[in-house]
């Protein structure tokens, strides 16, 4: 307890520098603008950025990337409530009850609804991780290659299994991303391999270059073809009398809200999943347990609450893994995850021992950036609705232009931004066809350490892969990772809460394969 | 859509078994204790092999003509134009460098595609590769690609 406090306060010590603050507050802006652009998210921004960032000190770099990260989903909120068009695809439950309260004139008490849910679940979140964080990585200390092979298992099985959509379309996801970090040279044995004879590709298939392909070139694409832009907005203007009045009202869903928090935080520590699943799990249970279900929907301030602080909270929690196993516990904490390994620090047990003013500066930057993000952004709306004015035929080139710089960095060559193009329609044909992106970013993460604790256990075992099973605590991470990844099929009930929306088809592109592709069309999410 | 899966997952199973082949080409079996550098990545193609049947037989079975792959054509024309001037631009780049290159894209995708009036074009297309030099080649010290045929530039 008191170490825990002490970690915090050592963290903040760290954050508060006024170079780092600045830092942050920068971020928020940077991604707030981000979240506000339909083509782009937190994810997004972040890889696009990455150039940029992993030239700062690792320290001010965090705290940079916890700005934006929480200025993205904020701007992803903005434009979800006020033009229903979800900035990010964490941001689409709180369309459900959030665009409807703004068609009734309440989108002022929404967003602040929205910002203070969010800020408050983040901040009980912060607190819980700082609990388990110590003694989780102490206990990981104790595990051997098995133990990480089957707890990575676990973050694909749970990736393919919550992500909704089709096991076998997630499967394919996971297994391309791994394939292409086995492209190059082999890590153990230092042999080249699955280069198809170029020589370009010895240097293997960075993640960079796919994350900025995929989720930049890709998205763009995809937004080229719906044709996104066309949406007027509703006037919002958040005053303090808002912030107030949703504050009192939230008073009366604190069930809501503390079942979302808590959930949230737990879908979030889950390793692979993130804030969309919990925001959906927790909008549904939200509907679920509430004496007036059919109230849902219709512009009620509790169907804003449920989603938002079940999205906060599973994103503080998503990071819970990332500091003390190294697996990230979302897409965005695996674009982090590469963020580190960049500046040469690798994320796991060890990392809270030999770096502990990274590991809490970043939490603590969290929670700065949280409230950064509320200040700066509950009073400057107006300011970012402009942002959508910008026609989309500007925003295209100019992200071509980043993504391909971005992708270039990697290894400065042409061959690179080639790729970035390549990924790009490679990352719009599997969102078309229902692939999912983020399991096959997190395995594109996690690839080489997969393979090679893999290949550690069974030099370990001398070839006999009973190792996997003999070992207990291996043993039980594969039988969860068995059922998650099995969950989509014994719990059809599950759909029935995913699909909650009444009026509402918009879905995020994880779960687009749950329902039927027209549907989702008409309105496009990300 | 239902040959667009169908495509896609002929796609799935043609790259696992390009995997499969290259991976037996530098031995992906286990010898002397430890695993040849082709080991891994074979089963995991063995496995997408596995997938990608299993997607080829659930495509076959979908209902024609569903859904279309574009709803109609604006939504194609869109792609194919994003995609072609970002290609374009990558061939210039080849040629003529990487920064003569970004305003010749930003200036006729602003132009041509965007329709913006001339002086917004203009200035865009200058105001936005000229400030992205400046970052990355002298804040960030990245050289960004030169082209075969690289034009003198005034820096």
């Amino acid at each position: 307890m008191g170490s825990a406090l002490h970690d915090l306060s050592y963290g903040l010590s760290v954050a508060a520098h006024p170079f780092n603050l600045l830092a942050g507050a920068l971020g928020v802006i940077v991604g707030t603008t981000i979240g506000v652009i339909p083509a782009l998210g937190p994810t997004q921004g972040a890889a696009l950025l990455l150039p940029i960032v992993f030239r700062l000190p690792p320290s001010t770099g965090l705290i940079f990337l916890s700005g934006l990260y929480m200025g993205a989903i904020y701007g992803g909120s903005v434009t979800s409530i006020l033009f229903n068009i979800p900035g990010t695809p964490m941001s689409v439950a709180s369309a459900f009850d959030g665009y409807p309260m703004a068609l009734k004139g309440k989108g002022a008490r929404a967003l602040a609804g929205s910002a203070l849910s969010a800020f408050i679940a983040g901040t009980t979140c912060v607190v819980l991780f700082t609990f388990f964080a110590r003694p989780l990585a102490e206990y990981a200390l104790t595990w051997g290659p098995p133990e990480y092979f089957s707890v990575m298992v676990l973050a694909y099985a749970a990736l393919a299994g919550l992500e909704g959509g089709s096991l076998v379309k997630s499967s394919v996801s996971v297994l391309t991303g791994l394939i292409l970090t086995t492209i190059g040279v082999d890590i153990i044995t230092g042999m080249p391999r699955i280069t198809f004879g170029s020589t370009d590709l010895l240097a293997g298939v960075k993640f960079l270059v796919v994350v900025v392909g995929m989720f930049g070139v890709g998205e763009l694409l995809r937004a080229a073809e719906e044709n996104i832009m066309s949406k007027s907005a509703l006037k919002a203007k958040v005053r303090l009398a808002d912030i107030v009045g949703a504050l009192k009202e939230m008073g009366g869903y604190w069930k809501t809200f503390l079942r979302s928090t808590l959930l949230g935080f737990w879908i979030g520590v889950l390793p692979g999943t993130g804030a969309t699943p919990a925001s959906f799990v927790g909008y549904g249970l939200a509907k679920r347990f509430s004496k007036h279900p059919e109230k849902f929907g219709t512009g009620d301030l509790e169907g804003v609450v449920a989603p938002e602080s079940a999205a906060a909270s599973a994103e503080v929690g998503s990071l819970l893994p990332l500091v003390t196993l190294g697996i990230p516990g979302s897409p965005t904490a695996a674009v982090i995850l590469g963020a580190l390994m960049i500046w040469g620090l690798q994320p796991g047990p060890l990392l809270m021992l030999d770096h502990p003013e990274i590991v809490w500066g970043f939490i603590a930057s969290m929670y700065i950036a949280a409230m950064l993000s509320m200040i700066l952004n509950m009073f400057a709306i107006p300011l970012w609705t402009q942002i959508l004015k910008i026609p989309f035929t500007v925003q295209v080139p100019l992200i071509v232009f980043l993504c391909y710089i971005g992708g270039y960095t990697e290894n400065n060559t042409l061959f690179t931004m080639w790729m970035v193009l390549l990924f790009g329609v490679i990352g719009f044909l599997f969102k078309k066809f229902g692939y999912p992106l983020s399991p096959l970013v997190v395995a594109i993460v996690l690839g080489d350490d997969t393979e090679s604790s893999f290949r550690r256990s069974l030099i370990m075992s001398s070839g006999d892969p009973s190792v996997f099973f003999t070992r207990p605590v291996s043993l039980f991470l594969l039988l969860l990772a068995l059922a998650l990844f099995l969950f989509p099929l014994v719990s059809p009930a599950m759909k029935r809460f995913r699909k909650a929306p009444p009026q509402s088809a918009r879905l995020p592109p994880e779960l687009d394969s749950l329902s039927v592709p027209e549907g989702a069309k008409e309105g496009r999410s990300r | 859509m239902r040959t667009g899966q169908i495509l896609m997952a002929l796609g799935v199973i043609a790259f696992a078994i390009a995997v499969m082949a290259q991976a037996a080409s530098v031995g992906s079996r286990w010898v002397e204790g430890q695993a040849e550098p082709g080991f891994f990545p074979f089963w995991l193609g063995a496995l997408l092999l596995v997938c990608g049947a299993i997607a080829l037989a659930q495509a076959v079975r979908l209902s024609p003509g569903a859904a279309r792959f574009f709803h109609d054509r604006t939504g194609l024309a869109s792609v194919l134009k994003v995609t072609a001037t970002a290609a374009g631009m990558l061939v210039l780049t080849w040629l003529v460098g990487f920064r003569l290159a970004s305003i010749a894209y930003l200036f006729v995708y602003l132009r041509f595609i965007g329709k913006h009036r001339w002086p917004a074009v203009i200035a865009m297309s200058l105001l936005i590769p000229i400030s992205g030099y400046y970052l990355f080649e002298r804040v960030l010290q990245v050289a960004l690609p030169r082209g075969i045929f690289e034009i003198p530039w005034l820096d």
